[in-house]
């Protein structure tokens, strides 16, 4: 029972820490804990933070939703225990709520990504199904802001124009030479990614997002919100 | 210096722009307009030589002024061969000449030009080789001579940011001409998603530089209009779609396969992969050879009308106008309006022009001498005077007194993007231009590349290619009138003289040329290899042209079968920052979930990959003295983790591996090399059942992610029904080891921790502080150890959970170097550094590990032939004595004077005082007690002993206890 095990840390009186802690304390970004997790509410300036999601663009950690996937030839079966109309996804294509979104990676593989703590009821509903909960595993920054599109641009090789990756898309791409999944929504670009590169990756973000206005933000001012459609 | 600015013009109205700005050229202050170039500026300011040329420091200056040649190459904020006369002065800016000591002015190395007879083409091929001690100092001295630009290697001086953008057009129209613009504004009203590049701040093309009022055009709006007006109104127009993106001031210098597109935006690199790609750059004057026509003062006819136009500035004062076309009088007619007196216009045809210019050049008293041409330019930094004479070079007509002649020949095709490896062009005998008539699908052109037309011409053509390209329809042809079409001049008029400079850039003249092909360069593309025409920072832009028809004539061929030499990118000279772009992402970072711990414990770290993984905290021979007589913990995050499950899952692991495992029990774990199918151990890991059909494999960090590929990679291509979990990221982990461990353990975990209830190989689940985690009892150090692997979320938690609970034990973490002695200590091998790519597993000592009478499986075939070829080398434990220096990784080992084998690692072992290591060595030395001689890396030997077991431990008592 290694797997399941795991996410049924009730009892942890441990904090659990983004892969970006020395991030936030390098910036002594103002934290709260949330389901368990040590996250970034803000740096400091939020009404700065807040003008630049709407004239510039931020970058927020939200490494602490759940995220769960679901692979192998029964995927497509077993992702109706969750979701009946998910099966008829798309590859590269989502179906979302405000706290729920599933998006299917492959013909038999699906990300489902959750509101922070609500991974331990979707992992009960999938039980049976070797689903695997991702934890800290993964990894989560997001581009907000209206110029967010600035820093992507920079950032990656993949066509990100707006006309054909739409909210509710999914890309499989590689952001700075790192392997991320994209999932867009109308507000942000959901970059999920391997937990050891996240630094990496947000530093990087940093140092191209630098010359457009990036700044790092946290969850008081770009709260996660997993709804993809328009 | 003489004021050349104009405050007003008599025939257009000039663009005003009141911004003073000030820059330095060669530590002079310069002041400039905002709306100025490089070029334009120092040209106002009465600076005439810019530059030196490349080989024989000839003064070069303003010519076409649209960053075609080498002439204008200068360095400007520390970057060489920045394009003086395509970029915008900025306030402040340090422009400083290249190629040119003292200064372009008076230049030491002009030397070169009174040695010319001493330097022929290909002269390193034929001059200083004889003595042999010569061609050394002479290549030192040609190479220090040779080159433009400089780099600031130091980076010192330049502290740029570079950034790599990207973009995804459905149709990339690149030239922002008359054709260019049409094209955007057809393909936008189709609803495509266009990206428009223009190499200019401006739209335009070269309307921008014209007064000549638009006719017939099928949009009658922009009838009546001068060009310019009608350029701006289209412009307007695009404005309006939110479908069309434009980027001035950026210049496409390469076209690849599949529509990409590099494209340099001042120090941003755009790559561009359009859908299609409609090419448009137009033309430019023709380069015009004659006797002394690299001299400063001789321009461009679009070059000055640029100057007067856009910058408002004096190109000259008494000039001398060549031509061959109706373009000429306008070119005339704008001198003249600027002030400047035009004492002939020199019109190589025997009709006279009726164009409305060419009455004003006419009423102003210009004479006008048909059938005539350029012979020479006279004057040596600086032109002083013209010869005009027939076109064949025979007769001299007059001569005038003058500081500027003007060159407007016609116009060529900027070829470069069209042709670019892709597409030889050809001569068009009747549009009398080289031209790409038919390009691969998906790339369009249009405009002025199929020889020049009227703006109407031009905008119907640019239109109906949009539409095409839109559509995903065929090139459109192209189609030229008789009055468009411009006779072409002879490439060199062949009138006396030895100065007839054909390729600018590299000093090459016509009578060069005429000699290389005598010694048997017959061929454009050999030519221009020993010559080295069309080779310099223009690459041949400028005289791709003359190059191809002066090649044709003077091995005896006709202009029609003259082929131009291959073009390749870049199309201008590139910054190496703008190609490399910001480099620290090209190396991302992996840092474990307790990296920060370790920094804030001082440790070093080292590079496993892309890992950073702490080298050590400290003193590495204190950290395993500790370990050894206490407790430690390492972070061994890193390691690969796959959980490998399915029906087939044993079978596959039975495949995979070279072991058995259908027996391991439940919670027990197995040690396993892994076999390539070529029979080499590549890898070693181990293999624990952490529930009924479930299994967990841990492998090196180092080739975890080829373990990963290798297993995914063999599911895809047989029918194992196996599930493969990359479970890598979602666990840390750490190693407990030491005789106090399990004391620590008992404290944090709630199960039988005795040897009985958890016994060496076995693996178990528990929690710490309510986080679950699995238990491996396992170990690389040799001592009493565990591995716990638990969510990394819990990374830093977890590790000062542990460091707290441990310190009553004085736990003390301990780095990779510090385990490499304890394994070392051992005798365990690590794959990778006591293996190479041909390392077999029976000579590395793991044969223990292979089952070959088990069914077929990875590398099978191979190990029986390793076996039955019988043992030849083995990897060995040995040790030194006390006191011998510690041999570094890698020396030889050495029996009479002959190199028998090599150590693979070796280090100090403070726990038993003296050296030992792993070493490879022919079987005859491989007998425990055999003394080996090992070679130290400075010299001298030591002396080793063979040992037959682990020189720590060797009946691993600590390990099992």
């Amino acid at each position: 029972m290694i797997l399941q095990n795991y996410i049924s840390d009730d009892q942890a009186t441990f904090v659990k820490a983004s892969p970006l802690a020395q991030v936030y304390r390098d910036h002594s970004a103002s934290c709260t804990t949330i389901a368990g997790w040590n996250m970034a509410s803000h740096y400091n300036d939020p009404k700065k933070e807040l003008s630049h999601l709407k004239e510039g663009s931020l970058i927020v950690d939200w490494s602490h939703i759940g995220k769960i996937s679901l692979r192998g030839e029964t995927a497509t079966v077993d992702i109706a225990k969750i979701a009946p109309d998910a099966a008829e996804l798309a590859i590269l294509q989502s179906c979302s709520t405000e706290t729920q979104a599933i998006l299917r990676l492959t013909t038999d593989e699906f990300l489902i990504l959750c509101m922070p703590g609500e991974e331990a009821e979707l992992m009960a509903k999938l039980s049976d199904t070797g689903a695997i909960c991702h934890g800290g595993g993964m990894a989560c920054l997001v581009l907000a802001g209206k110029n967010r599109d600035a820093v992507l641009e920079r950032s990656t090789a993949m066509n990100i124009r707006r006309d054909l990756v739409p909210p509710g898309a999914v890309l499989q791409t590689t952001v700075h030479t790192i392997r991320c999944t994209l999932y867009r929504t109308p507000d942000c670009d959901i970059l999920l990614h391997s937990r050891e590169y996240s630094v990496s990756l947000f530093e990087a973000f940093m140092d191209v997002g630098i010359g457009v206005g990036l700044l790092p933000s946290g969850l008081d001012v770009v709260p996660v919100k997993l709804a993809g459609g328009r | 210096m003489p004021d050349k600015r104009l405050s007003s013009h008599a025939y257009i109205s000039l663009s005003e722009c009141d911004q003073a700005i000030a820059f330095t050229f060669n530590s002079k202050v310069i002041k400039a307009r905002s709306d100025d170039t490089i070029a334009s500026a120092l040209h106002a300011a009465g600076i005439g030589i810019l530059s030196r040329s490349f080989k024989y420091h000839r003064p070069r200056g303003l010519y076409d002024g649209y960053g075609l040649g080498a002439d204008l190459l200068l360095a400007v904020d520390g970057t060489p061969n920045v394009r003086g006369d395509k970029t915008r002065v900025e306030d402040g800016m340090d422009v400083r000449s290249q190629n040119a000591w003292p200064s372009p002015d008076f230049d030491a190395m002009a030397v070169n030009n009174t040695l010319v007879p001493l330097l022929p083409n290909g002269f390193y091929y034929k001059m200083f080789h004889r003595p042999k001690w010569l061609w050394p100092i002479a290549e030192k001295f040609i190479r220090k001579a040779a080159g433009i630009g400089a780099i600031d290697t130091t980076g010192e001086t330049v502290d740029t940011r570079y950034e790599k953008r990207y973009r995804f057009p459905d149709i990339c129209v690149i030239g922002g001409g008359p054709a260019g613009l049409a094209s955007c504004l057809a393909a936008c009203q189709e609803g495509k998603h266009v990206l428009l590049v223009e190499e200019d701040p401006q739209l335009g093309g070269h309307s921008v530089h014209t007064a000549t009022k638009v006719a017939n055009c099928q949009d009658d709006r922009l009838n009546g209009l001068s060009e310019q007006d009608a350029a701006g109104a289209i412009w307007d127009e695009l404005k309006t779609y939110k479908n069309l993106e434009i980027l001035t001031s950026t210049v496409v210098f390469a076209l690849y396969e599949d529509n990409l597109i590099a494209a340099q935006s001042k120090h941003d690199l755009y790559k561009i992969r359009a859908g299609a790609v409609i090419l448009a750059p137009g033309a430019t004057d023709r380069h015009l050879v004659f006797e002394n026509n690299d001299i400063p003062g001789i321009m461009t006819g679009r070059g000055v009308e640029r100057l007067i136009t856009m910058h408002g500035v004096k190109p000259g004062t008494r000039a001398v106008v060549i031509g061959n076309h109706d373009g000429v009088y306008h070119t005339a007619m704008l001198l003249q309006g600027a002030g400047v007196e035009v004492l002939v216009v020199a019109d190589s045809r025997s009709d006279a022009a009726t164009t409305e210019a060419a009455r004003i050049v006419n009423e102003n008293g210009t004479p006008i001498q048909p059938l005539s041409t350029i012979h020479a330019a006279k004057g040596r930094k600086s032109v002083n005077g013209a010869v005009i004479g027939d076109i064949a070079g025979k007769v001299e007509h007059a001569s005038y007194r003058c500081d500027l002649i003007v060159i407007a020949a016609g116009f060529k095709p900027q070829l470069s993007l069209l042709s670019m490896g892709r597409v030889q062009p050809g001569w068009d005998e009747e549009r009398q231009v080289f031209r790409v008539e038919k390009l691969p699908d998906g790339l369009y052109s249009t405009g002025d590349v199929h020889g020049t037309a009227s703006f109407a011409q031009l905008y119907k053509e640019g239109k109906a290619v949009g539409l095409a390209a839109a559509q995903g329809a065929e090139q459109p042809q192209s189609v030229r009138s008789k009055e468009d079409i411009i006779v072409a001049l002879p490439a060199d008029i062949p009138a006396k003289g030895k100065h007839h400079f054909i390729c600018k850039c590299m000093d090459v003249t016509r009578a060069e040329a005429c000699a290389s092909i005598a010694e048997g360069f017959d061929r454009v593309e050999t030519l221009k290899r020993y010559t080295s025409m069309g080779m310099g920072p223009c690459q041949g832009k400028m005289c791709y042209e003359a190059v191809a028809r002066l090649a044709a004539e003077d091995t005896g061929l006709s202009t029609s079968v003259a082929v131009p030499t291959t073009v390749r990118p870049p199309y201008i000279p590139v910054s190496f920052g703008v190609l490399a772009g910001r480099s620290q992402h090209l190396i991302p970072i992996r840092r474990t979930a307790m990296h920060d711990m370790h920094q804030q414990a001082g440790a070093t770290f080292l590079n496993a990959g892309q890992w950073k993984r702490p080298h050590s905290y400290g003193d590495v021979q204190r950290e395993a003295r500790s370990m050894r007589e206490g407790l430690g913990i390492i972070d061994v995050s890193t390691l690969g983790k796959l959980g490998i499950s399915g029906p087939d899952a044993i079978d596959f692991l039975q495949f995979m591996l070279p072991g058995k495992f259908r027996k391991l029990a439940t919670g027990k774990i197995r040690y396993s090399a892994m076999i390539g199918e070529d029979g080499i151990l590549f890898e070693d890991g181990t293999l624990a059942h952490v529930k009924e059909g479930y299994y967990y494999m841990s492998t090196t960090t180092g080739n975890q992610d080829a373990i990963r590929s290798l297993f995914w990679w063999w599911i895809v291509t047989t029918d194992f029904d196996v599930k493969i979990d990359n479970l890598g990221p979602i666990f840390a982990a750490v190693n407990i080891s030491g005789k106090n461990s399990r004391k620590l353990l008992e404290k944090l975990v709630d199960i039988d921790m005795s040897t009985e209830g958890f016994p060496y190989m076995s693996t178990r689940n528990a929690t710490i502080n309510g986080v679950p985690v699995m238990l491996f009892r396992i170990g690389f150090t040799g001592e009493l150890s565990y591995e716990i692997h638990f969510p990394s979320e819990y990374g830093e938690a977890m590790w000062t959970h542990i460091m707290a609970e441990g310190a009553e034990y004085s736990i003390k973490p301990f780095g990779i170097e510090t385990q490499r002695i304890l394994r070392l200590e051992k005798g365990h091998l690590l794959p990778g550094i006591d293996t190479d790519a041909l390392t077999n597993p029976y000579e590395a000592g793991v044969g223990f590990t292979i089952k070959d009478n088990k069914d077929d499986f990875i590398g099978k075939a191979f190990l029986k032939n390793f076996k039955d070829r019988g043992i030849e080398n083995k990897l060995i434990p040995y040790k030194l004595s006390a006191g011998d220096a510690i041999p570094s990784d890698g020396v030889a080992i050495l029996k009479a004077g002959k190199i028998t084998g090599r150590v693979t690692s070796s280090r100090m072992s403070p726990i038993l005082g003296y050296g030992i290591g792993l070493a490879w060595v022919n079987v005859d030395q491989s007998t425990p007690g055999t003394k080996i001689a090992i070679r130290l890396a400075g010299g001298g030997d030591v002396i080793g002993e063979v040992l037959d077991h682990a020189a720590y431990d060797p009946e691993g008592v600590l390990l099992k206890s």
